[in-house]
């Protein structure tokens, strides 16, 4: 019997090739080892001073006072039409006002359909279809006095009754909208917490919603609570993706899920009619094409700004480049059951030992602000804390203070995206300097989000690598560190549990002045602060690259804003 | 006289017509090898290779694991002949540090799947019949499945890491190997010194291993060098895929990997260790089709 398996007669000619290939090899080598023999010398001198005359090929992003990092040189620009074409990484999911969960789609919306009242880029109430609005003295009756005389495009009023209409939709469970979390808390799959209690029209122009209880993110949620004509609203077989019944400054005109929405000027705006024409929302996921496309024109804007490329915007010459502080906070949540995190001091170890200001650099080329606090800056109620400054004797003798001078061993788990990789390799490197060593485990991310669904005496959990966005402190804070908030209800993961920090959160949200409440927030920072249920990490910025003739942009939290942004045509 | 004369005609016989003397069978092999310069290139490679695995890490000019912030993605210059990666490591160092898991993580589960399959390719061949069947069948059953596909299954049910990447390269390793000796077996089954052993009682333990099994050694050497090649590019696609060592451990489908994400702006981190696997497995591979051209007699 032949053993078929082996043979196979190579040609000559494919062995030679082979050979040609190995020779090639052996070159390799031995460049290798001259290289190596090269350096091979002073090895016991090695260390990073060795690279100093190495550079590095990452430019950092340092912005100016006003967020410019890039300012266009060749202002003379023209734009070809008066069209802004904003090229997204992402993709725009749904054009429903009410259903949509990414905020992608929640920037579009923001175009078509009025809320009641709009946050602006400082994260303070603007009026947009109300005038104006009252809170009562126990903060439970929010009354708003609509603007006269707006139509929606088909024609029907926007008038109290409206907006009545569009509340009771809006928490109906057999529409189940997703934005229907705007009134509603839902705790379990059983047990729902309402935010309102009723919302009811006055007279024709004026409609109050009635709080069982104070909600500060009260005016939060109203920002996000679009009105839809009572028609359309009403209407179960409205496809919102095809047209678009909103009152707002622009209409839809396409939508082509993972490709483009394109919206034209509302005609019949009731407010000041926005200069630009056609805005065209894009899907170009690929960094390197996003900024081909704004360097040829193709596109006005583009989001997210890739970090590694300032090199080339700034060579372009005609693009400005805009870095904006973020709600968002990333951290490392430290599971305070867990041995020996237990011990505060470990925790403050921990974050004495991480080098923050390098996390910038090495993480976000230098476009984000080191953490400060448990809540980013750009939220209101921020109150800046006394940061853990590298000391790395400080925090030895803290690890030898509480028995672990011979370190430990940690595991941290995160999402297995490059950069959350990445994070998790860089708190492994900054902890080793203490002698803690971190085992980096990247997961899935829905193996994550089971990991950290795990009650309290069932979880696994040592250390999250993780991030929250949210622009009001009271969620802010409630979600992550308040004692109901513990797993599986919500993502205390650091299972951290404070009374005095719930009394503070709970006075805070039912302090009717934001004076007031601010002042509460604070003291909730102050508590949480030193007591370290987190290795805090940083809050990363914006990134947002235009072409010199798009002017005015804004970033306000709906996302990008060019209503009252012009082109040089 | 006679005496001498009996000497003088022996030493005369040695003297005079050479005999053709039978050469020994290693260096008759050596010679032959030796001609095939690619297979030679291929042998060299892999002996430096091999060394570099054992003092790789007492060499490198850096600490594979060494950070510097300062000098982040830097291109290949003289401080750093490859470069650094994305924490400022020298992708030289790190290179040079991970053959031995690289190569390690491949050889152990060549050995292993080669074992596994020399063992039931062995009783197949030997015993036929049902349990030649039974077991040719199973094999079949694997071969249906693309090999890094079943890896990756094996590695998803018994977790990642890399020992059990090295179970996961070894199980699909099993049924190439069982049918090649079995093979072989079948063909020195039926020859004499394998009835002789039989007709003296010796048990099927000791004629497999010992009768037996030498002669299948030829075809195990060929197809375990081959395969060698192969598990390496295997390991490095499984940890490349995320799968196989620990992100933070300095391996050739590890580092490549992480690289991927800077190909625009370093694309260094990509090109060199692409390089190296490349060439590793491209030596293994001419050296097994070196040896297999020498050692089957048909060839030549």
């Amino acid at each position: 019997m032949k053993r078929s398996e082996n043979n196979v007669q190579p040609g000559m000619t494919r062995r030679g090739f082979l050979g040609l290939a190995a020779t090639g090899a052996v070159a390799a080598v031995s460049a290798g080892l001259v290289g190596c023999s090269g350096n091979g010398g002073d090895t016991s001198a090695d260390s990073s001073s060795d690279a100093a005359e190495s550079t590095s090929s990452v430019e950092m992003i340092e912005a100016d006072s006003d967020g410019f990092v890039v300012r266009a040189t060749k202002t003379d620009g023209k734009a070809p039409k008066n069209e802004c074409i904003i090229a997204f990484e992402g993709d725009f999911q749904e054009m429903h006002p009410m259903n949509w969960s990414d905020s992608n789609s929640g920037n579009v919306v923001y175009y078509i359909y009025d809320c009641l009242y709009d946050l602006d880029e400082n994260y303070e109430p603007v009026p947009r279809a109300a005038e104006s609005y009252e809170v009562s003295d126990d903060a439970c009756t929010y009354t708003f006095h609509l603007r006269e005389g707006i139509t929606f495009t088909d024609g029907a009023k926007l008038d109290a009754q409206a907006v009545v209409t569009n509340y009771e939709c809006a928490i109906d469970p057999a529409n189940n909208w997703r934005r229907r979390r705007m009134f509603i808390e839902s705790i379990d799959e059983n047990t729902e917490e309402t935010r309102v209690d009723s919302c009811t029209a006055v007279d024709e122009y004026t409609v109050q919603f009635h709080l069982p209880t104070p909600y500060a993110p009260f005016m939060n949620s109203i920002s996000q609570f679009y009105l839809i004509s009572p028609n359309a609203v009403t209407d179960s077989s409205f496809d919102y993706s095809k047209q678009s019944v909103g009152s707002g400054p622009y209409v839809l005109e396409e939508y082509a899920q993972g490709d483009h929405v394109s919206l034209v000027r509302n005609e019949d705006y009731w407010g000041e009619k926005p200069s630009i024409e056609r805005i065209n929302f894009r899907v170009v996921p690929e960094a390197g094409s996003r900024i081909a496309a704004l360097q040829t024109g193709e596109a006005t804007a583009i989001y997210p700004m890739p970090t590694d490329q300032v090199a080339t915007v700034r060579a372009a010459g005609d693009i400005n480049m805009i870095s904006i502080p973020s709600t968002t906070m990333r951290y490392v949540t430290l599971n305070t059951d867990y041995e020996p995190l237990s011990d505060v001091r470990v925790r403050q170890a921990l974050n004495y030992a991480l080098d923050q200001d390098e996390y910038v650099k090495v993480m976000y080329s230098g476009a984000a602000t080191p953490a400060t606090s448990v809540l980013p800056a750009a939220v209101s109620g921020y109150k800046a804390q006394t940061p853990f400054d590298v000391d790395l004797d400080k925090a030895k003798s803290l690890l030898e203070e509480a028995g672990y001078g011979d370190g430990f061993e940690v595991t941290i788990i995160g999402d297995n995206s490059t950069q959350e990789t990445k994070g998790m390799t860089f708190v492994m490197q900054q902890l080793e300097k203490i002698g803690v060593t971190v085992n980096v485990q990247p997961n899935e991310p829905a193996t994550n989000a089971d990991l950290a669904a795990a009650p309290e005496d069932e979880t696994t959990l040592q250390m999250w690598y993780v991030n929250w966005a949210q622009n009001d402190a009271d969620g802010f804070m409630r979600s992550l560190l308040s004692t109901p908030m513990v797993p599986p209800t919500g993502y205390n993961t650091a299972f951290w549990k404070n009374e005095e920090f719930d009394a503070e959160l709970e006075a805070g949200n039912a302090a009717p002045t934001e004076e007031e409440q601010n002042e509460h927030y604070g003291k909730c920072q102050d508590i949480v602060w030193p007591e370290c249920p987190w290795l805090y990490l940083a809050s990363d910025n914006i990134l947002l690259s235009y072409k010199a003739y798009l002017n005015d942009v804004k970033y306000v939290p709906a996302g990008i804003d060019v209503t009252h942004a012009t082109l040089n045509v | 006289m006679a005496t001498t004369e009996k000497g003088s005609a022996s030493s005369g016989f040695a003297a005079g017509e050479e005999l053709p003397r039978a050469q020994s069978p290693v260096k008759q092999f050596i010679k032959k090898f030796l001609r095939r310069k690619t297979a030679v290139a291929g042998f060299i490679f892999i002996v430096f290779i091999l060394i570099l695995a054992v003092i790789g890490p007492n060499i490198t000019p850096y600490d594979p694991n060494a950070y510097d912030y300062n000098a982040i993605l830097a291109a290949p210059n003289a401080a750093h002949i490859w470069g650094t990666d994305e924490f400022g490591r020298d992708v030289f160092s790190r290179i040079i540090a991970g053959t031995q898991l690289s190569l390690g993580t491949a050889l152990t589960a060549s050995i292993l799947g080669t074992a596994g399959g020399v063992v039931l390719g062995l009783i197949a061949g030997f015993f036929g019949g049902l349990i030649d069947s039974f077991i040719m069948r199973v094999c079949d059953v694997m071969f249906a499945f693309p090999s890094i596909l079943l890896a990756i299954a094996i590695v998803a049910i018994i977790g990642p890491g890399i020992t059990n990447i090295m179970i996961g390269l070894a199980v699909f390793t099993v049924p190439s190997f069982a049918r090649i000796i079995r093979g072989a077996v079948l063909e020195v089954r039926g020859e004499l010194y394998v009835e002789v052993a039989k007709s003296i009682g010796c048990s099927p333990a000791r004629i497999m291993f010992v009768h037996i099994f030498p002669g299948t050694l030829q075809a195990l050497i060929v197809n375990f060098t081959m395969n060698v090649g192969g598990a390496i590019l295997s390991a490095s696609s499984l940890s490349f895929l995320g799968f196989g060592a620990s992100v933070t451990q300095a391996e050739w489908g590890a580092i490549l990997s992480q690289g991927r994400n800077y190909l625009a702006i370093a694309p260094h981190l990509v090109l060199f260790p692409g390089l190296v696997i490349f060439l590793t497995v491209l030596a293994f591979n001419l050296f097994g089709d070196g040896l297999r051209d020498t050692l089957d007699p048909k060839l030549n």
